[in-house]
């Protein structure tokens, strides 16, 4: 394993360094001059060539590449040129975790939602539950982020009161469902109907309680964790970006476990265990999950590869100080090199990293692959 | 058994509508446009835009006029849009009674229309759009504009005066001042500040007229004459921008420039001391114990950028900041109609559109050297049709120099350029039968969503006319910079010149044919004089007088054509009091307080 482990790491190095030359070649490419940010509309330009002999940018692109990746091997990345004295590594700092935290947040929302209604979906298939579960995904599919973030905006923010009062008819309509249930099954099922009664009550409490706890969401802003306002209010600020990033992701999970699930489901070791009378959800949290698991770990290590490199209209419409508005705002906007490199090597470092943990975690998964190596 | 759990059923439902009948309604008085859904430009506001740079999306509208003056000859200040009241510094015992109606905790948190580049003086250039309120917070200037005086007061001065000739300025300080760590506020700090101004490598937007002081003459610790190269009736213009700002010398020598510019904590007299800077999330200073004008009530003031005047203008109606700063002509009208404009101050920025015409800028020869092509250009122009092309019809189309809510304005000295599309088509016709030019021109703006839509109507009103105009917009407003600034390679342009009501001088200067920051190759000796004579204006109605010669003089030689007038609004929230709006819509707090009763 520790072999694994390091020649992943040693893999690790070539990649970077194609990376990071190629976005030293593809910033000079992309408009933008620092100098004039520096100099502004009013300043003199008589000043434009020295302060381009005084930072460096009239050196060719290889040259100044070289000397970053000088800096960068004893840990400098260099300061922003559009902010005098502003450490990059600083910036990186203050903007990465604020970024992994919406992409994270995002992500755990969009399995802990995805996985148990694939599953249930793929189990179910052809019912109703899976043809509306599958209309659904494909319509969120369809949602751009940046509709989705001004849609939640426009409903959680300045018209609070419409997902409030959605939440307590549904939930009330759930326990009155779970009453009739209950109702019905009295003669037959004694246990049971005690069972939906208690869980109808439950269900009401949760709702009314939920309803009247409602939080206002902010139209902006990021409450940091270790902020003095306390961690609700982190979650508070953090929830609807979140929910934006994690609901395409959602619906793309939810369709591709379904899949691959289905056909888990024909295979003869869970025909076995159907004929053995296991209960269905042991069936499918036990048996079936784990084999059809293999295209959602990949494709959520990619998606959460993405998603910490892509929040920048997320990041937008919220005013979060993420990572995606400082590479493109204060980078690739004004040509603040030293920004979009140090911005995309942090990124592509995390996601070479992330998806040989991926690799690695197939192993545990299958045994076969564990035998094969 | 069935009945019983009917009876829980209708309990259920019962204790639900209840419940639901009860629930926090706190959030639910948030007012909003109506039935309008959220923005969907938000990242496209040109926000980090200079004041006197290209013409963006930003642009202004006629409402929360100022009251126009009703003759000519004597024209009034800007009336703030409220009451006044908030305008007139309290006495310290009533700001102590202000004080104690701030609720303890509360802060005023701010919508900013760009983020400053730092925190030193030197760095920042220009006007409350670009970060002279953040600073103004921390370093205090020596002069402000009074709006209800409708002149420059001394401020961290004692006074101001002039020789007759203007060319020499004796600044008195007030007695007393110090720094945070104790280092007085006297004359040695003033000149250090100012040198830094002048120096070889300051890019500092100021340090243009700054340049005319040649000397600096200390007379003691709280006297100072600056002798100029040339007369200036408003120099203490200068003194309340940017150069105004005096910095610690002790402070900023031990740090050094560039922490200086990050974390100047003790670095001004301002009644705030920076607490946080994080560039790309908020500034937040914290109120000063010992602020050498009496108690400041709010003990913080966060500053945030949000991009897009839309969503800076929601968050200001979700509380989650009560002040905010809005640049956008839509947005202001939205914001007007739904009272919020009632608590704020309007700032007009005239001649805040212009097609910029090149005159022949570093010896180059675009067809529109020739007056007459300058002229049928001015006069393709039909403002109404651009503002509805490029606004929704809510920005202040406008076509003279001053807007009819400028101070300034007079309709018999400001009259408006009418569209004549014969007269234009016969001025164009007849440069192309005289040289044989084909009627090509170029027309370069950037890649913001209303820029475009203004440069399509552009288009077709510069070819009614005759022209044949060669568009080009897909770069961002650095490249539109870039392609007029540095290189001057343009024919026509998108651009503004934003001349405010409370320094005309210092954008009018760029039309001087020796001026420095002159882009546009323009050279006429009588606008020469007549910006002389601005130069050495000292009222109103001398400025006035020197306003309405240069527009006279402009309808002869044609520099550019002026389509727009920008407004910037600020608001804020009726319990916020005392903000003070000074000049180039910038803001001060030290007699700020929150009134929650």
């Amino acid at each position: 394993m520790l072999r694994t482990i390091g020649l992943k790491l040693v893999r690790l190095v070539p990649v970077l360094f194609i990376v990071s030359a190629a976005t030293s070649l593809l910033i000079e490419l992309v408009p933008g001059d620092p100098i004039l940010v520096i100099i502004g509309a009013e300043g003199d330009f008589d000043d434009y060539e020295r302060i381009e002999e005084e930072l460096g940018l009239n050196r060719n692109v290889a040259s100044r590449y070289i000397d970053w990746l000088g800096d960068i091997f004893t840990g400098d990345f260099g300061e922003q040129i559009t902010r005098p004295g502003v450490k990059v590594s600083d910036r990186l700092k203050q903007t990465f975790p604020v970024t992994i935290q919406i992409s994270l947040m995002g992500m755990a929302m969009a399995l802990i939602i995805s996985v148990p209604m694939g599953s249930w979906a793929a189990y179910r298939a052809g019912t109703r539950f899976d043809r509306y579960s599958s209309g659904a995904a494909f319509g969120i599919i369809s949602i751009p982020s940046f509709l989705a973030g001004l849609l939640l905006i426009y409903v959680f923010v300045f018209h609070s009161t419409v997902p409030r009062y959605a939440v307590l008819i549904l939930g009330m309509a759930w326990s009155l469902w779970l009453l009739w249930s209950a109702a019905r099954a009295q003669r037959e099922d004694a246990g049971g109907m005690l069972l939906r009664l208690a869980a109808a009550i439950v269900v009401a409490g949760l709702t009314v309680w939920l309803a009247n706890k409602w939080p206002s969401f902010p139209r902006q802003g990021f409450v940091r964790w270790t902020s003095e306002d306390g961690r609700l209010e982190n979650l508070r600020s953090a929830l609807l970006p979140a929910i934006t990033v994690g609901l395409t992701e959602i619906a793309v999970f939810m369709r591709l476990l379904r899949g691959d699930m289905q056909s888990t489901l024909q295979e003869d070791f869970i025909l076995s265990a159907r004929a053995k009378g296991m209960p269905p959800v042991r069936i499918l949290a036990r048996d079936a999950l784990r084999p059809s698991s293999f295209s959602l770990i990949t494709l959520a290590g990619v998606a959460f590869g993405r998603l910490i490199g892509g929040t920048v209209i997320v990041e937008t419409i919220f005013r979060l100080p993420g990572m995606g508005s400082l590479i493109v705002n204060d980078g690739v906007n004004v040509g603040d090199f030293p920004v979009v490199q140090g911005g995309v090597l942090i990124l592509a470092t995390f996601y070479v990293v992330l998806n040989g943990a991926i690799d690695i975690s197939y192993s545990y998964l299958d045994p076969r692959l564990r035998r094969g190596r | 058994m069935r009945s019983w759990l009917l009876k829980l059923l209708a309990l259920l439902m019962a204790f639900g509508l209840v419940a639901a009948a009860c629930g926090n309604d706190d959030d639910d008085g948030v007012q909003t446009a109506p039935d309008e859904p959220a923005p969907t430009q938000a990242a496209d506001d040109g926000g980090d835009e200079p004041a006197t740079a290209p013409s963006d999306d930003g642009d202004g509208d006629d409402a929360a006029p100022a009251e126009p003056s009703d003759d000519g000859d004597d024209a009034a200040p800007a009336e703030p849009s409220d009451d006044g009241d908030d305008e007139m510094p309290p006495a310290e015992e009533e700001m102590m009674d202000a004080c104690e109606a701030t609720v303890p905790g509360t802060e005023i948190n701010m919508g900013v229309f760009s983020e400053t580049r730092g925190l030193d003086p030197i760095i920042t250039s220009g006007s409350g759009v670009t970060g002279m309120t953040e600073l103004s917070s921390l370093y205090d200037q020596l002069m402000v504009y009074d709006h209800n005086v409708g002149d420059y007061v001394p401020h961290l001065a004692e006074s101001l005066t002039s020789n007759d000739a203007l060319d020499e300025w004796t600044l008195t300080l007030r007695p007393g001042i110090t720094f945070p760590d104790g280092t007085p506020l006297d004359t040695a700090a003033v000149e250090y500040s100012l040198n830094r101004f002048l120096a070889e490598d300051a890019l500092n937007g100021s340090s243009a007229f700054i340049s005319w002081i040649e000397e600096m003459e200390i007379v003691d610790d709280l006297t100072i004459v600056l002798h100029l190269d040339r007369p200036w009736g408003t120099f203490p213009y200068a003194l309340a921008d940017e150069p105004g700002m005096v910095v610690n010398p002790t402070v900023l020598e031990s740090m050094g420039q560039e922490e200086f510019n990050l974390n100047p904590v003790d670095g001004g007299v301002g009644p705030y001391n920076i607490a946080r800077y994080a560039p790309g999330e908020e500034i937040v200073v914290t109120a000063k114990d010992d602020y050498w004008g009496g108690p400041v009530c709010v003990e913080t003031i966060r500053f945030i950028r949000i991009p897009g005047a839309p969503a800076t203008y929601e968050a200001f109606q979700n509380d989650e900041i009560n002040v905010a700063f809005l640049r956008e002509a839509r947005t202001i009208a939205e914001a007007r109609e739904n009272g919020d404009t009632d608590y704020g101050q309007s700032f007009l920025q005239n001649a805040g559109g212009v097609v910029f015409i090149n005159n022949g800028v570093r010896g180059s020869t675009p067809p529109t050297t020739d007056v007459r092509l300058r002229e049928a250009i001015a006069l393709a122009v039909d403002v109404d049709v651009l503002n509805q092309r490029a606004n929704e019809g809510y920005g202040a189309a406008n076509s003279a120099l001053m807007h009819p809510n400028s101070v300034y304005y007079d309709a018999d000295l400001f009259p408006e350029i009418e569209q004549d599309l014969d007269r234009a088509r016969e001025l164009v016709q007849e440069v192309k039968d005289e040289t044989g030019w084909d009627g090509s021109i170029r027309l370069a703006c950037h890649n913001a969503p209303s820029r475009i839509d203004w440069a399509i109507a552009a288009v077709a009103l510069l070819e009614a006319a005759g022209f044949q105009v060669d568009l080009d917009n897909d770069g961002t407003i650095l490249d539109l910079i870039t392609i007029v600034l540095r290189n001057a390679d343009f024919d026509l342009a998108c651009w503004g010149f934003n001349i405010s009501d409370e320094t005309p001088f210092f954008p009018v200067i760029q039309f001087r044919s020796d001026a420095s920051n002159n882009r546009i190759g323009y050279a006429d000796p009588n606008m020469d004089a007549a910006i002389d004579k601005l130069q050495v204006a000292t009222n109103s109605a001398e400025i006035q007088a020197a306003l309405a010669e240069i527009w006279e003089v402009w309808q002869q030689s044609w520099p550019s054509a002026i389509y727009e007038t920008v407004q910037e609004q600020i608001i804020w929230k009726p319990e916020v009091k005392g903000i003070i709006a000074t000049q180039v819509s910038a803001l001060l707090f030290h007699d700020a307080y929150i009134d929650e009763g």
